[in-house]
């Protein structure tokens, strides 16, 4: 297909990515290949697809860095810094663009603090952690040990305490360290007071001592791989952002481990003394966002990331995690939207909660949850708001629609908001040719529970055991019978 | 071997079959069992009468528990006559026709000794036959019944009016081999000796009306056979087996029923429900299918229906359903007074076997409530909660006081599970029989009984309470009943989801309005906003393979709280290093080497990592 083809099909249906990549690679062959000396318009044009391909798919790590390095081939070097930070706010613990950038950096950044702070013990934080994270560390392993002997060391010593998939590399690396130690680089690897605690002793002696503590090391952090290998080993293949929909086993497997980290971050402070490496916000950080690469496009992750703050009580983080969502997930997901709309009504932004619903209710207006959010927030907007007159006006609607057995809830959720029940008789009674159960149940609830009269309910049950769906008068009889009994 | 070794391992082999619930171990069982007689009669030994008795007894035991299994019950009537002889076996097929009628094998097995034995009267076997064909003779597969019944017929009597009264019945049944009887039925018109006795049975007079009479049953029959043959096609297990029956076979049968109801006679619709409840004995909502289709067709009926209500909720059904056993209660208190003692007699057996399930407590009340209240019944029932909660020392006066016998029996047997059930019913009464404005009564009651420790763990009480604060709108009490539930650690996670989950939808729709619902105070918010996405979480759980049972719950709650060092239940021991860097720390800051690394339970460090999620 040419370019133009091409073009004109990721413009008709903008989710086709295979399409997508195919423009992009003829964009970077155009005229010859893009180099420095190609024209304003071809670099400009590649420019503008990487862009807008990165709007449609902000997942894809590999093509943030793939713009960055090319802006950094094409003379400009500030632009690629700027293009790999805001990869890293859309996706601020990308292992892949970790990497990336900390290559990148080495290389073109003169200022050594900037360096050090900014980038790579920035990076160390945000995915430290990564089960797979020896790739960053590679990089910075080796940056050290030309530039910064000693912080090599104390890195590698740092590393070893964390579970990583190739946390034996490591060990190695350390007790060669020791082995190959004269006096003086020992003093890097045991600081004076534990030497002197352990009293005087020749260095053969003091190498194998050390060797017996980092052995101990050695098989504590093992256990603590082997434990995440467990969660790990499923999801070996799950590590990226993929345009096709992801497996359901896959996306359970993910559940299992973000549950896992999740219940390590809440745990009980009494028992923190726990000390291990992964009790902490920042392994659930890392695994939740680590996840969202691969999930980022349904909803239920999102939720859980939003729960995670809810229980920290930091209702702010929530919110912003929910709209990081919202961005990612097709409008169909509501539920990020509507526990939004909780959030804001929670907070009291009644302003807030009110457009996103208004803006949903028009995309949706034939989704149940929708309408009775929309409800709750129309309500608290405008004083004067007729909830018994829009509960009417619906049910009206609805009739004969595929959607009136869903709207039969109505019957049911209009109890629970606080209409005089005085009012709701006569709406109950405008439709009791219903055979639907809910609408049944409901009237009789409204009669007995609520109006408390047992003569009305008395004629009523005549009515519903009459009228109800006849498959469904069972349920209803065991109904009628767990109010009383 | 000898007999108290023979006993023994009789036994094990009775007690690994009844425990294992599988073919294999009760083929184990009677391959063992039918091994003994075997080398005993090898050996030219007589068998102890206390083996035999075993043998019996355990046999008895196991086709009691399942008595739908016909290949055990030959076994066992083989070994019968191995050990004590024909007659003793033939009164063991006896026995399994009495309870397992619908299985045309065992008929055609009785029969066949009967008829080589000659131990009957002619005139008795015609009537067993008879008997069996009225019980099985419709099943689509019943053809070995017929070929054997009119087998006998012709060699008992040629081909006489009762051999073509019985062809002539058999070719109007949709059977899988009806073609066969149709040929035999046209094969022997062409004897006119035959056709007479057949014109005479179908009150024909010419031949030609006896050809198109013939034509037109056969042909209807075939379209009718036609019409079955979808179903019966998808019919993979017509047998009892230990597991439930799949999906896909237990649709066929409900749907292969719906079309009999509304096609067939009702003769053919029994034949259906009996043949469906061999491999659906133990499924409770057929048995509630078969009697309301009876209620409805057979009005008359009565001693059939009860029949079938006994067979179901004595023979078949596990004890723990209990709507079948409450319809039957309900059938027999609505049939006369003099059957309400009966019903209650189904629930005094219930009570035994089931002596911690409030369900069963709440249906016997309820049949009390409807049929023999008396005067004082309320507060004869609160009296009844005092005294399973408080323990009143007093207690002859309290058993004095009671005048309604049946309460005294339920008192016997109330305990501080079953005691919800009570509670709850109180509290419904008060609410749903008083005056609108006094909730203030049945408020009292949940008020002076929640923190009892027999409540703790009542999700039927909880459930009403929330309810009950949702539709009366206390904010308070409605908050402090979440705060409770959430709290406590014998409510199972997903009944607290639930109750989570109707309350964030109860307060938020309610949010700032006026009225009952005042401004959410300080204390519900926390609640909503700790809690707001737990229902969320527990799906995911749920989707995730977390174990759904209850029991398990508590297992892999107990995992995960381990897992996250919840207080107060043993943590899993797991080394660790109890000095671990600052991970925020930048390594730019530090001078001088880390401190060795120090650890807790390093020894655990070798062993096995159990955790599995």
């Amino acid at each position: 297909m040419s370019w133009e083809e091409l073009s004109a099909v990721v413009a008709e249906n903008p989710n086709d990515f295979k399409s997508w990549e195919k423009l992009i690679s003829s964009a970077e062959q155009i005229n010859g290949g893009i180099v420095k000396a190609s024209s304003d318009e071809d670099k400009e044009l590649l420019r503008i697809l990487y862009q807008n391909f990165l709007v449609q798919f902000p997942l894809c790590e590999q093509y943030w860095i793939n713009y960055a390095l090319w802006e950094f081939k094409l003379g400009e070097t500030e632009k690629a810094k700027d293009i790999f930070r805001k990869s890293l706010t859309t996706l601020p613990r990308s292992l892949l663009i970790w990497v990336a950038y900390a290559k990148f950096m080495i290389d073109v950044e003169t200022n050594r603090d900037k360096l050090h702070n900014q980038v790579l013990e920035k990076g160390r934080r945000m995915i430290g952690l990564h089960f797979y994270s020896h790739l960053y560390y590679d990089v910075y392993l080796d940056y050290l040990k030309s530039e910064d002997y000693k912080r090599y060391v104390f890195l590698l010593r740092r590393i070893l305490e964390i579970p990583l998939y190739h946390y034996s590399k490591y060990f190695k690396l350390w007790f060669k360290l020791i082995e190959n130690s004269d006096m003086e680089g020992i003093t890097l690897i045991i600081n004076e007071d534990d030497l002197k605690s352990w009293g005087h002793m020749g260095l053969q002696d003091l190498k194998v001592k050390l060797r017996k503590t980092y052995i101990d090391l050695y098989i504590t952090t093992q256990y603590h791989t082997f434990k995440l290998w467990n969660l790990e080993k499923k999801l070996t293949h799950s590590n990226y952002f993929s345009a096709s929909p992801l497996q359901e086993i896959t996306r359970n497997d993910w559940v299992s481990y973000v549950l896992f980290a999740y219940t390590q971050s809440m745990a009980n402070p009494h028992t923190k003394n726990q000390h291990l490496p992964y009790v902490n916000d920042q392994f659930f950080l890392t695994v939740i966002e680590r996840c969202l690469i691969v999930t980022g496009t349904y909803q239920d992750f999102w939720l859980i990331y939003a729960a995670y703050y809810l229980r920290k009580n930091m209702v702010q983080q929530a919110k912003e995690q929910l709209l990081r969502g919202i961005y990612l997930n097709p409008i169909l997901n509501v539920d990020l939207r509507i526990q939004l709309v909780d959030l804001y009504l929670i907070t009291k932004e009644v302003q807030k909660a009110h457009s996103v619903i208004v803006e949903l209710y028009s995309f949706l207006p034939n989704s149940y949850e929708v309408f009775l959010k929309y409800l709750t927030v129309e309500r608290l907007a405008q004083k004067d708001f007729d909830l018994l007159k829009e509960f009417q006006d619906k049910l009206e609607a609805m009739q004969s629609t595929e959607y009136e057995a869903q709207f039969d809830y109505l019957f049911a959720d209009i109890l629970r908001y606080d209409i005089p029940v005085e009012k709701l008789p006569d709406l109950f009674e405008k439709y009791d040719t219903k055979s639907s159960l809910i609408y049944w149940k409901s009237y009789l609830s409204l009669n007995i529970l609520y109006l408390k009269s047992l003569k009305k309910f008395e004629a009523i049950k005549t009515l519903a055991l009459e009228r109800v769906n006849p498959k469904l008068k069972d349920d209803l009889e065991e109904h009628i019978r767990g109010i009383f009994y | 071997m000898s007999d108290a070794a023979t006993l023994e391992l009789l036994d094990n082999l009775g007690k690994r079959a009844q425990a294992a619930e599988t073919f294999e171990g009760w083929d184990q069982f009677f391959e063992g069992a039918e091994q003994i007689i075997y080398e005993q009669r090898e050996h030219n030994e007589s068998i102890s009468e206390s083996v035999v008795l075993k043998v019996e007894q355990l046999c008895e035991e196991l086709l009691t528990q399942y008595p739908l299994i016909v290949r055990y019950w030959k076994r066992y009537v083989a070994m019968e006559y191995q050990l004590r002889g024909i007659e003793a076996s033939l009164k063991l097929l006896r026995g399994a026709l009495h309870i397992f009628s619908s299985s045309s094998e065992l008929w055609c097995d009785y029969l066949s000794i009967i008829i080589n034995n000659k131990l009957e009267a002619s005139t008795t076997i015609k009537n067993l036959f008879e008997q069996a064909i009225d019980t099985c003779g419709r099943q689509f597969l019943s053809h070995p019944l017929w070929d054997s019944y009119l087998k006998w017929l012709v060699s008992f009597n040629g081909e006489s009016e009762a051999y073509f009264k019985s062809l002539l019945k058999v070719v109007q049944i949709p059977l899988y081999e009806y073609s066969k009887y149709h040929k035999a039925l046209i094969d022997s018109l062409q004897h006119e000796n035959s056709k007479g006795k057949v014109k005479v049975l179908l009150g024909v007079s010419s031949e030609e009306e006896l050809y198109q009479t013939v034509d037109h049953i056969c042909n209807r029959t075939q379209e009718a056979t036609n019409k079955r043959w979808p179903y019966e096609s998808l019919i993979k297990q017509p047998f009892f087996t230990f597991e439930e029956p799949s999906d896909d076979e237990l649709n066929n049968w409900n749907s292969y029923l719906d079309f009999e109801e509304t096609h067939g006679d009702k003769n053919q619709v029994i034949a259906l429900y009996e043949r469906c409840l061999i491999p659906c004995s133990r499924l409770e909502s057929f048995w509630i299918r078969y009697t309301n289709w009876f209620q409805r067709s057979n009005e008359n009926e009565i001693d059939q229906l009860m029949a079938i209500f006994r067979r179901g909720s004595d023979l078949f059904l596990p004890p723990d359903r209990l709507k079948f056993r409450y319809m039957f209660a309900e059938y027999l208190s609505k049939t006369s007074d003099v059957n309400v003692a009966a019903a209650l007699n189904i629930f005094h057996t219930m009570f035994k076997k089931l002596p911690g399930n409030s369900e069963v407590v709440r249906y016997y009340l309820q049949l009390i409530l409807q049929h023999r209240k008396g005067h004082n019944f309320i507060s004869e029932l609160q009296i009844v909660l005092e005294q399973v909660c408080r323990r009143n020392d007093n207690k002859r006066a309290i058993l004095n006081s009671i005048e309604n016998q049946d309460l005294l029996k339920l008192l016997e047997i109330l305990n501080k599970k079953t005691i919800t059930a009570v509670l709850t019913l109180l509290i419904k009464h008060f609410w749903t029989f008083g005056e609108r404005d006094h909730v203030e009564l049945p408020r009292n009651i949940f008020l002076s009984y929640y923190q009892h420790e027999f409540l703790r763990s009542s999700i039927p009480f909880w459930d009403l309470f929330f309810k009950f604060e949702c539709i009366e709108k206390s904010n308070t009490n409605l908050t402090n009943v979440v705060n409770h539930v959430s709290n406590s650690q014998r409510v199972s996670t997903v009944q607290k989801s639930n109750i989570l989950g109707a309350y964030r939808d109860c307060t938020l729709n309610n949010l700032f309005a006026e009225g009952p619902f005042p401004n959410i105070n300080q204390r519900s918010m926390s609640v909503a906003m700790t809690r707001l996405l737990n229902a969320e979480i527990i799906f995911l759980e749920l989707k995730a393979g977390i174990p759904r049972e209850t029991k398990d719950f508590v297992e892999s709650d107990k995992r995960l709280f381990q897992e996250n060092g919840h207080s107060g239940i043993a943590i899993e021991k797991q080394p660790s290093i109890t000095n671990v860097s600052n991970f925020r720390k930048s390594i730019f800051e530090e001078s001088s080497p880390a401190s060795l690394p120090t650890f807790k339970n390093v020894e655990k460090a070798a062993q096995p990592v159990r955790f599995e999620i």
